[in-house]
């Protein structure tokens, strides 16, 4: 996903308690209270938009929506698939089309319904289904008579609004053929095509379970009245102010959550999070603001209390292959020997790694021997005089204002670029703005980007960034639109392919030849760094989720606890 | 009276009109879609295309302002593109914090500001009434954001006297209401005093003295209220620009106020909560002149505030 | 014992930038029954007089005086306290403009009454009846309704009867009226003399009428002080200073009145202007505008008696009165 992510300017402080896949791990203190209860503190700089699962999209959300929702599958403590909602994973067929899954008996909705097969198809019909507007529903597409529910679907709406009644089912098919209900806790799904990122999209959030009655009662209030087989449920939700969860009482797993509940705090900027955080006001501190990491980082107080993990993240500049001078390859890879990556680093604490290419290292795939371009700026002068441009050349460099880190990346490589003789122009805009101009075809020519993973798969950066034939006139993921025909043809196999390793050696053929190709500037992964109160136990992060707690607790035993505020 | 009101009432309701229309022409003009952030950044063109349409965002633009007026007068403001949540809805439950917080800062400026003008100006040229000015020319000249954090970072990060942000408890007010209240709190006492020295030359207040009144109740019960009248305008006005949002103290406290609402919806270019919070501002205003034009003849007798 | 009995009272302003003396050694007295007139140009002093007499004088002028005793009491020796106590009790005044003398947010029931809550610590309703009747005494019309009133509704003499009224409602023994009709219409002035004139032979109270008007003091007063920059010139009964004028300002400014009789008659005015106070000319004051002029006057003079209640300050009018 593109938006949110470490370097953006609201970031969701949460906290997940982990559905009951695992079982407890970490020692709770013996007998004492001290291991259940309380609440934990977080904030967030604005409100999520929707706690609805086939809405949320995007980093501040999801960790939430996770309180509430499950779907069939998780992640464990890396990026392996384990079982969810599911029994265990799911057997699958020899032509890799079809799945079927077994769920754990037993599981209640929060309104007490005990969860069956039949709330999948439901849900994943639900995503699919245009009138939701999901977000997600392009990653079910591939789901065996889900275009042709979709047409359908989609006709209905529009008799229904020619005739001004509420809609009916007047069109077929009605049902998405490929999900199936085999029995009551047996689910089934068939796909057009084989696609080994099936398993990593049914562990999304958009897979989750959501019971129809709660639709039908709630309507298009569902966003802020979830009802989920999560660990928590909402309390209390007051828009720009506060967000309460509250344990669920009816959670399948006996001793989970831990906590009582989750008090979200929204609004306020990350200086003034930080200030509360230091003062115990916040149990948990998302991102550590950059005027203050040195000191936390050298404070013996707070130093052991940091955790920091890379983030399945790739910022980079996107070279505009269709407008000039980024139409020669010689100039885009004078572009990426003349900027120094290692000071861009430094420009935000040396928090991240250089990038290599276009995948980031938790990724499974990712090929640490890549052929990438060095520090060269005199290599880069050579490429651009050969191009054309002994003199140089002046391009507008978009890049988004709302977070002070971003101009000053840009203007690190603005300076770069000066030294060989390319005059870089900052144009700061509104982050939608941006989106929306780097999607529109032969527009920007060089524009500050990132991507996030939605799952860590390749496909989810190569397929969605890079694939000439996905080239769109606006709204473009592609912001390079970058098109090579060899590419898209790897691309195009390696999504078919059952063949896990074989896939991944494709991948990385893949990234090499675009390495080469140079339609970016590979920049940097971000290293992000959370702040914890020495109370808050057994905090880790998660390659994934990025917020995740396996046997999160508040130690109230704790002599900082008591002397909290 | 009420003649008068009606009056007003009408050039409000014209200024409201006057400020809507401004407003939806400017949101209009930006170059951010809405659409693409009511959909989230992963739409595709299909989506989008059907969605504009959908919103009724591909009608003329004249047609969505009569759209928009028409709801308007029935209480609707619309919804949030980002939250679905309606417009009013959200200023409603926004309001209490800013109301709360401006409540704070006028009670300083009336309980600190007008005592002060009165007594500088009872003595005036002296060394208290000299500190003060240079107090009150400071005071008028500290940036609200600038003081907010500092009194944050001292008294409450390092201090830990009071809560740093956000509005838990009556105590989560109280740095921004000083905030506030230092900001003003010069101003009006300067405005009381200049006032006051002006109606202390008056012959009433001369002759009040030679009745023999203690010089607090000459000070309080004749010149006061004569200074006051000026006062009352600029306070409500004050008062109004306040109400509709007070950005910069809300934003440094994270009050959940209408000014921090204000300031969410630009961001996220949530066009209808942007028009929303603009009218709301600008009714403040002309509730407050309305308010004011009522009270003023409470206050002075010589207004006549009908046919004699 | 005299009502008032002033001995050499003067107020100066030493800090001003060139500092002088708006009164300067000022002194007379004011007999049970009589009516004192001061009597002189704009600037004379007169006001400044009166304003000492109850210390209201501006922040930066200094009040020196030998002794002011009213009904024999020596208000000098007065705290600042015990002078509030005098103000509006012992001693009312009553002043020029009564429409900027009245506060416009109060009513003028408000205002007659409140020297006797602030004096006598009347309770309100008590205080409200008691300035009521106060009004109807001054001759207010409907004084019930007019007590609520406000000072804009009210015309130019009934504001006048208001603060008449408002200053004496606590029975002062002295009152003090500044120019009490100089911004009246001539029918209303009439009708506030009357008024007082009615109040002074039915109370127990002396009056000092502070005037620039001839007319009125010839109507009004028994006796008469002529002021002359900040000093006393001529002092004596009323009948005597008309029928035979002793010091040569008197006798210039009782000559540059207009009568009506003779209309032929060039106006007489006097020449040159009122001096400069930071700059008076040592020795006679009025010196340099004197058609009497001699070898003798640049010496200063004294205010003598030259004749039994007849005080002069001119050596030269003694060589007159004979």
């Amino acid at each position: 996903m593109r938006s949110g992510a470490a370097l953006s300017l609201g970031l969701a402080v949460l906290a997940l308690v982990a559905p009951g896949c695992r079982r407890p791990s970490g020692p709770a203190a013996a007998g004492s209270d001290s291991g259940r209860g309380g609440v934990l503190r977080l904030a967030v700089q604005t409100d999520i938009q929707s706690l609805d699962p086939a809405i949320a999209y995007d980093t501040f959300s999801w960790p939430l929506v996770r309180l509430v929702y499950q779907s069939l599958l998780d992640y464990d403590e890396g990026t392996t698939l384990v079982p969810g909602l599911a029994e265990r994973l799911p057997s699958i067929s020899a032509d890799g089309r079809a799945y079927t899954f077994r769920l754990r008996r037993g599981v209640r909705f929060s309104n007490g319904r005990e969860l069956v097969a039949r709330d999948f198809v439901y849900s994943i019909e639900r995503v699919l289904d245009p009138q939701t507007r999901s977000p997600g529903e392009g990653f079910f597409r591939n789901t065996r008579g889900a275009r042709a529910f979709q047409e359908a679907r989609q006709k209905d709406g529009d008799l229904a609004r020619e005739r001004g009644v509420t809609r009916e089912r007047w069109t077929s098919p009605t049902r998405v053929v490929g999900l199936q209900e085999i029995d009551r806790y047996t689910l089934r799904v068939e796909l057009e095509a084989p696609d080994l990122t099936f398993l990593n999209i049914m562990a999304m959030p958009f897979a989750s379970a959501v019971p129809r009655e709660a639709v039908a009662a709630y309507g298009d209030q569902l966003y802020c009245h979830p009802v989920g087989t999560g660990p928590f449920t909402l309390k209390e939700w007051r828009r720009g102010t506060r967000m309460r969860f509250r344990r669920n009482a009816r959670y399948y797993v006996r001793g989970q959550p831990r906590l009582d509940g989750v008090a979200v705090m929204v609004g306020g900027d990350s200086v003034v999070h930080q200030m509360m955080f230091e003062r115990g006001e916040l149990d948990l501190e998302w991102e550590i603001p950059l005027p203050d990491f040195v000191r936390i980082m050298g404070d013996p107080k707070w130093k052991p209390l940091v955790d920091s993990e890379l983030i399945a993240r790739t910022a980079y500049l996107a070279l505009n292959c269709e407008l000039k001078p980024f139409t020669d390859v010689r100039v885009r890879r004078a572009m990426n020997y003349a900027i120094n990556k290692e000071r861009v680093l430094q420009i935000i604490n040396g928090r991240g790694v250089v990038a290599r290419g276009v995948l980031p290292p938790t990724m499974p795939g990712y090929d640490p021997h890549l052929r990438t371009y060095s520090y060269d700026p005199a290599r880069a002068k050579q490429l651009l005089a050969e191009a054309g441009y002994r003199g140089g050349f002046a391009v507008p460099l978009w890049v988004r204002a709302d977070t002070g880190q971003e101009v000053r990346i840009a203007e690190a490589i603005q300076q770069d670029l000066a030294e060989v003789g390319i005059k870089a122009d900052l144009k700061t805009v509104a982050f939608a703005t941006l989106i929306d101009a780097m999607g529109r075809r032969k527009n920007v020519q060089l524009g500050l980007f990132g991507w996030s993973q939605d799952y860590p798969d390749p496909s989810n950066f190569l397929d969605v960034l890079l694939r000439g034939d996905r080239i769109v006139e606006v709204n473009c993921n592609n912001a390079a639109f970058y098109s090579n025909p060899q590419v898209d043809d790897l691309l195009r196999r390696a999504a078919r392919d059952t063949d896990a390793k074989r896939r991944l050696g494709i991948y990385q053929q893949v990234e090499q030849t675009v390495v080469d190709d140079a339609p970016w500037v590979f920049l940097l992964h971000p290293l992000h760094f959370t702040l914890h109160q020495p109370w808050l136990r057994d905090h880790r992060l998660h390659p994934v989720w990025s917020e995740r707690y396996e046997g999160l607790w508040l130690d109230r035993s704790d002599a900082a606890w008591r002397r909290r505020p | 009276m009420t003649r008068q009101i009606a009056l007003r009432l009408g050039w409000g309701a014209l200024t409201l009109l006057g400020t809507s229309v401004i407003v939806f022409l400017l949101v209009h003009v930006v170059p951010a879609d809405p659409v693409r952030t009511y959909a989230g950044p992963q739409a595709d063109k299909e989506t989008l295309d059907r969605l504009r349409h959908e919103l009724r965002l591909d009608d003329p633009l004249w047609m969505q302002y009569g759209r928009f007026v028409g709801r308007a007068l029935r209480g609707d403001l619309g919804q949030s593109l980002i939250t679905r949540q309606p417009v009013i809805e959200a200023l409603r439950t926004r309001f209490p914090a800013t109301l709360a917080v401006s409540l704070g800062g006028l009670a300083i400026w009336v309980l600190a500001g007008i005592p002060i003008g009165v007594v500088t100006a009872r003595y005036r040229d002296t060394p208290f009434d000299r500190t003060v000015l240079v107090l009150s020319m400071v005071s008028i000249s500290l940036p609200t954001f600038w003081l907010g954090r500092i009194l944050q970072f001292e008294l409450a990060y390092r201090g830990g006297h009071f809560p740093v942000a956000g509005l838990v408890s009556w105590r989560h007010l109280i740095l921004p209401s000083v905030t506030l209240g230092i900001v003003g709190v010069g101003y009006y006492a300067r405005l009381v005093h200049s006032n006051m020295i002006e109606v202390l030359t008056q012959d009433y207040i001369r002759a009040a003295r030679a009745r023999g009144l203690p010089e607090a109740l000459v000070l309080f019960k004749h010149a006061l209220p004569n200074a006051l009248i000026p006062v009352i305008t600029v306070l409500g006005r004050d008062a109004a620009a306040l109400l509709g949002g007070v950005v910069f103290t809300e934003t440094v406290f994270a009050l959940p106020g209408v000014g921090s609402l204000a300031v969410q919806a630009v961001l996220s270019m949530d066009v209808p909560m942007i028009v929303g919070t603009t009218l709301f501002a600008a009714a403040m205003v002309v509730a407050a002149n309305v308010i004011v034009d009522v009270l003023y003849p409470l206050i002075d007798p010589r207004i006549k505030t009908g046919r004699q | 014992m005299p009502v008032l009995n002033v001995e050499n009272l003067s107020v100066s302003f030493p800090c001003a930038r060139r500092p002088f003396r708006a009164v300067d050694g000022v002194s007379f007295a004011i007999e049970e029954g009589r009516t004192l007139a001061f009597v002189g140009e704009t600037g004379c002093g007169k006001t400044m007089t009166a304003l000492a007499l109850l210390r209201l004088t501006p922040p930066m002028a200094a009040i020196e005086a030998q002794s002011v005793a009213l009904s024999g009491r020596d208000l000098t020796r007065f705290s600042s306290e015990e002078m509030r106590a005098v103000r509006g009790r012992g001693i009312g005044m009553v002043f020029q403009d009564p429409a900027a003398a009245l506060n416009p947010v109060l009513t003028i029931g408000e205002q007659v009454m409140e020297a006797l809550r602030a004096h006598e610590r009347l309770p309100r309703r008590l205080a409200w009846e008691r300035a009521v009747h106060q009004l109807g005494e001054v001759g207010m019309p409907d004084p019930a309704r007019a007590a609520r009133r406000y000072p804009h509704e009210l015309s130019g003499g009934l504001k006048q009867r208001a603060t008449i009224a408002a200053a004496i409602i606590c029975r002062p023994s002295l009152l003090i009226a500044d120019e009490p009709t100089t911004a009246l219409d001539v029918t209303v002035q009439a009708q506030i003399m009357d008024l007082l004139a009615r109040l002074l032979a039915e109370r127990r109270m002396v009056l000092l009428l502070i005037t620039h008007d001839l007319g009125l003091v010839a109507e009004a007063a028994d006796d008469v002080a002529v002021m002359y920059a900040g000093r006393i010139v001529e002092r004596t009964d009323v009948q005597a200073l008309f029928a035979r004028p002793l010091h040569p300002y008197a006798r210039d400014l009782l000559a540059s009145v207009p009568r009506l009789t003779d209309a032929t008659h060039r106006l007489k005015s006097i020449e040159g202007t009122v001096p400069d106070l930071a700059d008076l000319p040592p020795g006679c004051v009025y010196a340099p505008r004197c058609s009497e002029r001699a070898e003798g006057c640049e010496r200063p003079q004294d205010l003598e008696e030259i004749a039994p209640g007849r005080w002069v300050r001119c050596w030269r009018a003694r060589w007159w009165a004979e």
